[in-house]
This record gives structure tokens, C-alpha cells and sequence, in this order.
């Protein structure tokens, strides 16, 4: 009985690596192999190429670069955007010495008793300290402030003619 | 002890990030693992799977392999720990580790399990074999098909399999025995009916 049972369970055996044997033949495993390996380890990686301190170095470096670009001030001195020219020297003249704009300009003569009368009606005009920063032949002339200055008044003066 | 060193200088590359090194550890165990894992999950495509996986994630491991076991043994743990959470993700199991002496009762509680028979079709068409073992296999638990797997068809020593799977040499021996009586039993359960 037991040689029996022996007999049954070395007969299962061999069917059962005769069932795997024919399961792998079917699996074409060459394929997938090949398959996998050149998707996922054909090609070395380029850190490993870096060596044990090539990685660190770069660590180092990509850390370098990150602290430059957020707190390194890579500006040149007196440089600026094209279209604004160059940068203005601060304007040292004296107040009495800027140029006061305190009459609109008028097309006709007026007299002086006339212009006097009008002097005294109209409110006194402000002086206003302009700053001609910058000066150009053409449309766009630049004016430059401090930020606590009021609003800017641009008066376009056309000369006759 | 040749091929050992070769895995030693391939495992010793790899560790330093070599690809390559690691593909041709890769292309020596392919099938060897897929054999573990088709032994265990008993399903292709699964199987084909965890293979993958395996490698994959022995690649991110390789650098704690410290050459104290062979290669295999590290593969072979790898590849039936993986294998078994597969089949377990589908189906929780209770666990069937239990001690050398209550072989007896490990008996009872699989012949409480019903026999699945295949029926007169699988068998009429071809592939009657395919079809009797992978029912037969059914009647076994992961645990039981890895170690019959490792024994039957990896060749490896009772030794061999405990410290693979990191179990008792007892545990080993109990599991193969039952494993053997199951298929024996499932496949003359079969064969009655085939003759009647």
C-alpha cells in the first residue's frame, strides 16, 4: 500500500515537471527577455559613468547654480532695456534753477495790463519741477519720478511754425 | 564556485549603478525566476509580471545584497514573497504556517476542501494534462506550490529552500509532504473519474 502510494505521488511528480516543462516551452521567455532587457538595461546610466564623487559634485553644483539665480545679482552697473537709453544721472541743479512752468502757452499776444488781470484771476499754478530726463526727437519723451511724488502733469509744448 | 564569482563581479558592478552589468544577471535568471513565479501563481501573463518586477526591484535593492547568501537564494526570496502577494491581493488567505508536529491536522484542513474536477469537456480537448495539473494545482496553497516548485523543478535541497524562504527545515519537509499526497490524491481523483 505504501509502495502504492509512493508509485501515485512520483507519478504526480512527473506529470507535474512535464506540465511546467511544456508550459515554458510556450511562454517564448527568450522574447520577453530580450525584450525587457533592452527596455530597461541595454543603455548605462550616465551617473554611474560620474563616478563616487561625480554625483556629489553635481549636487554641488545644481546647488551653486539655484542660489545664483535667486539671490545673485547679476546686473552691470549704468546698464539698461534699449528702448529707454541710457541710464539718467541724477539732477543735481538747485529747485530755482529747474525749469518753473507756471503760464499755459497762448496762441496770440496778450497785453500786459490784460495778461496781469488774468495773472490775478486764475489761481496760482503750482511751480512744478520738471525734470527733462531724457530727450529725444521724436514722440516719446521719458520722465522720471520717485514714487512719492504726485501725478505728473505733461504739458506737449508745439512751438509757431 | 566559478559561476559564483562571476555573479559576485556582475552583483559587485551593478551595486556602482551598472546597467549593463545588472542586464546580464537579468539575462542568466530570467527563466529561473519565471519558473518560481509561474510555480507559484500558476498564471503566464502573472507570471511574466513578476518577473519583471523582480528585477526591477532587486535593481533598486542591489546595493544592500551583501553576498553572505548566493544570488539565487536572494532572487528565489524575492520572486515567492512577490508571488504570493499577487495571489493574495485577490483572495486573503489564512496564514498556514504551523509547527512541524501538526502535519496531521494540516492534512485535515485541505481534504475539507472540495475536489474540483475538470470536466469531460477540458478533458476531451487537448491539453488534458495542462488542464488536470493546474485544477490539481488549485487544491494547493501559494506556500505549498512555491516549495513544490523549488523542489520539483529548481532541484534545491531542503536546506536550500528553508533558507530561500527564510522557514524552518521542518516546515520545508511538512509542506512538500503534503504537497506530494494533495497532487497524488487530486490526480487519482481524476483518474477514477476519467475511467467511469
Amino acid at each position: 500500500m505504501k509502495n502504492q502510494q509512493e508509485e501515485f505521488e512520483n507519478q504526480a511528480l512527473s506529470s507535474y515537471r512535464e506540465y511546467l516543462k511544456q508550459e515554458f516551452a510556450q511562454a517564448d521567455l527568450t522574447g520577453q527577455k530580450k525584450a525587457f532587457i533592452h527596455e530597461c538595461f541595454a543603455r548605462e546610466s550616465w551617473l554611474a559613468s560620474l563616478g563616487e564623487l561625480g554625483i556629489p559634485a553635481m549636487a554641488f553644483a545644481l546647488l551653486c547654480l539655484t542660489f545664483a539665480h535667486f539671490y545673485g545679482d547679476f546686473s552691470v552697473a549704468g546698464s539698461v532695456h534699449p528702448m529707454l537709453g541710457a541710464v539718467p544721472q541724477a539732477d543735481v541743479r538747485s529747485a530755482a534753477e529747474r525749469e518753473p512752468v507756471s503760464q499755459p502757452a497762448s496762441a496770440e499776444p496778450r497785453s500786459t495790463v490784460a495778461a496781469e488781470k488774468q495773472n490775478k484771476e486764475l489761481p496760482a499754478i503750482p511751480a512744478v519741477d520738471v525734470r527733462r530726463v531724457v530727450s529725444h526727437a521724436g514722440p516719446v519723451v521719458v520722465y522720471q519720478k520717485s514714487f512719492q511724488d504726485h501725478p505728473i502733469t505733461v504739458i506737449w509744448v508745439f512751438p509757431r511754425g | 564556485m566559478q559561476r559564483q564569482d562571476n555573479d559576485l563581479e556582475l552583483v559587485r558592478q551593478s551595486q556602482q549603478g551598472s546597467r549593463s552589468a545588472f542586464g546580464r544577471l537579468v539575462s542568466k535568471y530570467y527563466e529561473m525566476v519565471y519558473a518560481v513565479a509561474y510555480g507559484v501563481v500558476n498564471h503566464r501573463e502573472k507570471a511574466a509580471d513578476i518577473t519583471q518586477e523582480v528585477f526591477l526591484k532587486a535593481f533598486q535593492m542591489i546595493k544592500g545584497f551583501e553576498g553572505k547568501s548566493k544570488i539565487t537564494t536572494w532572487l528565489y526570496r524575492i520572486t515567492v514573497n512577490r508571488a504570493i502577494d499577487e495571489t493574495r491581493r485577490k483572495r486573503p488567505q489564512e496564514s498556514l504556517d504551523e509547527p512541524v508536529d501538526t502535519k496531521d491536522s494540516e492534512v485535515s484542513k485541505y481534504d475539507r476542501l472540495e475536489d474540483v474536477q475538470p470536466g469531460p469537456r477540458d478533458l476531451a480537448a487537448g491539453g488534458e494534462l495542462r488542464e488536470l495539473m493546474r485544477n490539481a494545482l488549485k487544491q494547493l496553497s501559494e506556500e505549498h506550490r512555491a516549495v513544490l516548485v523549488l523542489r520539483e523543478w529548481q532541484g534545491l535541497s531542503y536546506e536550500e529552500i528553508a533558507g530561500s524562504l527564510n522557514i524552518e527545515l521542518g516546515t520545508v519537509m511538512s509542506r512538500i509532504f503534503y504537497a506530494k499526497k494533495r497532487l497524488a490524491q487530486v490526480l487519482k481523483g481524476t483518474e477514477k473519474t476519467m475511467l467511469m
